[in-house]
C-alpha cells in the first residue's frame, strides 16, 4: 500500500507544478517561438503591469492582443493616470532587428512609460 | 545449506516497477523545476532623452554590426574584446553620458551584448538614442 501512496503523492505533486508552470507560461498561439536573448544580467524578472512581445516575424503584441507599432499607443491597456509607475517588459525575439525594439521604445517612452526593461535570459560572462 | 539453495533457486525474480516509477517521477520533476529556476532575467533600459550637462561629456556609440563593432567618436573598437573597450571608457570617462545608435541590419542580441560589455566595463550612463 505504502508505495501506491508514494506514487500518488508524486503524481499530484507532478500535476500540480506542471499546472502552474502551463499558467504562467500562457501565451496566444498566433506569437511565434521566442529565442529570448541572453544578457550577463542578473536581476531577477519582476512582475510587470503590461507585457509586449516582438516575434521575429517583427509582429507586435500587447499582452495577448496582436497590434503594429502605429497602433501601438491607441492599444495600449492602461489610462494615462496609470503610465508613470507602470512597468513594461518587452518580449524581443534575439534575431529580430535592433531598429524594431528601438522603434517599440520609443513609442513607449512617448507615452510617458519611464520602467521599461528587455526579458533576456542568463548567460555566462565570456571574454 | 541445501534448503537455502534450493530456495534461492525456486524463487520467481521479478523487477519490482513501483520503486522505478518513484525515481522516474522525481527525475522528472527535478528536470522540470530547475529548468524553469534558470530562466527569466530582465535588463532595464534608460530611454530617457539625453540631457546636454555641463558637466558630463556625451559621447555617441554607433553599433556596426553583430559581432560588436562599435565606433566611438570615429574610432573602430571590438567591444567583445573586454580589455580594449575597457580602456576606451577609461580614456573618455566611465561617468560619462554614453548613448548608443545602432545599424540598420543589427540584432536585438547584439543590442543588449554591447549593453551588457558597457555594464562590465563600469558605465554607469547609457542610453538608446531614440530620436532618429
Amino acid at each position: 500500500m505504502i508505495p501506491l501512496i508514494n506514487v500518488v503523492f508524486l503524481m499530484l505533486a507532478f500535476i500540480l507544478i506542471t499546472g502552474n508552470i502551463e499558467k504562467s507560461n500562457e501565451r496566444t498561439p498566433d506569437i511565434q517561438e521566442l529565442d529570448i536573448p541572453s544578457s550577463t544580467s542578473n536581476l531577477d524578472q519582476e512582475s510587470h503591469d503590461v507585457t509586449v512581445t516582438l516575434d521575429k516575424t517583427g509582429a507586435v503584441y500587447v499582452d495577448a492582443t496582436a497590434t503594429t507599432i502605429d497602433e501601438l499607443a491607441d492599444q495600449f491597456p492602461l489610462a494615462a493616470s496609470e503610465i508613470a509607475d507602470a512597468k513594461v517588459l518587452i518580449r524581443a525575439d534575439a534575431t529580430l532587428s535592433a531598429q524594431k525594439t528601438r522603434e517599440v521604445l520609443k513609442h513607449l517612452r512617448d507615452l510617458g512609460l519611464r520602467r521599461i526593461s528587455l526579458a533576456t535570459v542568463r548567460a555566462h560572462a565570456s571574454n | 545449506m541445501l534448503d537455502l539453495a534450493h530456495y534461492l533457486k525456486s524463487k520467481k525474480r521479478t523487477v519490482s516497477m513501483v520503486p522505478l516509477i518513484d525515481i522516474v517521477f522525481i527525475l522528472l520533476l527535478f528536470f522540470i523545476l530547475t529548468k524553469t529556476v534558470v530562466a527569466d532575467k530582465q535588463l532595464s533600459l534608460d530611454t530617457s532623452k539625453a540631457q546636454p550637462s555641463q558637466h558630463k561629456e556625451t559621447i555617441a556609440v554607433w553599433l556596426e554590426n553583430d559581432r560588436g563593432l562599435i565606433i566611438i567618436d570615429g574610432l573602430f573598437i571590438e567591444s567583445a574584446n573586454r580589455e580594449e573597450l575597457a580602456l576606451w571608457i577609461e580614456q573618455k570617462g566611465e561617468d560619462s553620458n554614453y548613448v548608443i545608435d545602432v545599424q540598420e541590419d543589427v540584432s536585438t542580441q547584439a543590442l543588449i551584448t554591447l549593453l551588457d560589455r558597457m555594464k562590465q566595463a563600469n558605465v554607469s550612463n547609457v542610453t538608446l538614442e531614440l530620436d532618429k
